[in-house]
């Protein structure tokens, strides 16, 4: 799990980006119970 | 379930607009955000098509889902240590909640159909598919956590949700304000100043002329 955080840190801007948007939906999104993809 | 994220846009324009940085934010990194990635991703597959037609899926499928919900709730323990803690705390607390009741109602989260009935005019619960929600029964166990509140029909794409979800997304909100303008904190009960912005302020007599 380590080697995956530190590659965020090197990795591009646009990467990190669109990995911390990622992460952020899927944990309101997957961590949510309402009905899915209602 | 787009509505869960409408507090997360709202705290990023209102740190923009208190002199927020997406930048600081970018910066800012989720602590084991693969396992966040590859349980979500379990998810999409498990409720949509084909999977979620499948036997096997709609008789595990409950279960995976719990366990994709455990393993978020360990990603969001762990952001929240080291760090700035109460946001994850909160959101965490919210994701125990909500796989709390699915674990003990047999794999679901129960709706509520009046709630149902208020947002989308009747209940869209298929039982020849795999979903994540079932119908509210009189033998529901904690029924005030479950989907019970139905969100207003300005929002897009409206949905019933419950107490664990509001908590999960003011959390991850929270958690958004603060990184992106790490300079306001809630203190003292009102939005207050860091010593740093107080020193620069002219009232400080190392300012006065």
């Amino acid at each position: 799990m380590r080697l995956f955080e530190n590659w965020w840190e090197r990795a591009p801007l646009y990467v990190r980006i669109g990995l911390l948007v990622a992460s952020l939906v899927a944990i309101v999104v997957g961590g949510g119970a309402d009905a899915y993809w209602e | 379930m787009l509505g869960l994220l409408a507090p997360t846009f709202v705290a990023v324009i209102a740190a923009l607009c208190l002199s927020g940085s997406l930048r600081t934010l970018v910066t800012t990194r989720v602590r084991w955000w693969p396992a966040v990635l590859v349980a979500f991703a379990v998810e999409l597959v498990l409720y949509n098509p084909p999977v979620n037609g499948q036997g096997w899926a709609i008789q595990v499928g409950p279960w995976i889902w719990l366990g994709t919900k455990l393993a978020l709730l360990a990603a969001l323990l762990r952001n929240a240590w080291p760090g700035p803690r109460w946001p994850w705390l909160v959101a965490a607390v919210g994701v125990a909640l909500n796989a709390f009741v699915v674990a003990v109602n047999d794999g679901h989260m129960p709706q509520a159909a009046e709630a149902a009935i208020a947002v989308w005019g009747a209940s869209h619960i298929d039982p020849t598919r795999l979903q994540n929600v079932a119908p509210m029964r009189p033998d529901t166990v904690l029924p005030w956590l479950a989907d019970v509140l139905p969100q207003p029909a300005w929002i897009p794409r409206p949905n019933v949700v419950s107490v664990g979800d509001l908590l999960l997304a003011a959390g991850i909100a929270a958690w958004v304000f603060g990184a992106m303008a790490p300079n306001i904190s809630f203190k003292s009960r009102y939005i207050d100043l860091s010593a740093a912005t107080r020193r620069a302020t002219p009232r400080d007599r190392r300012c006065s002329t």
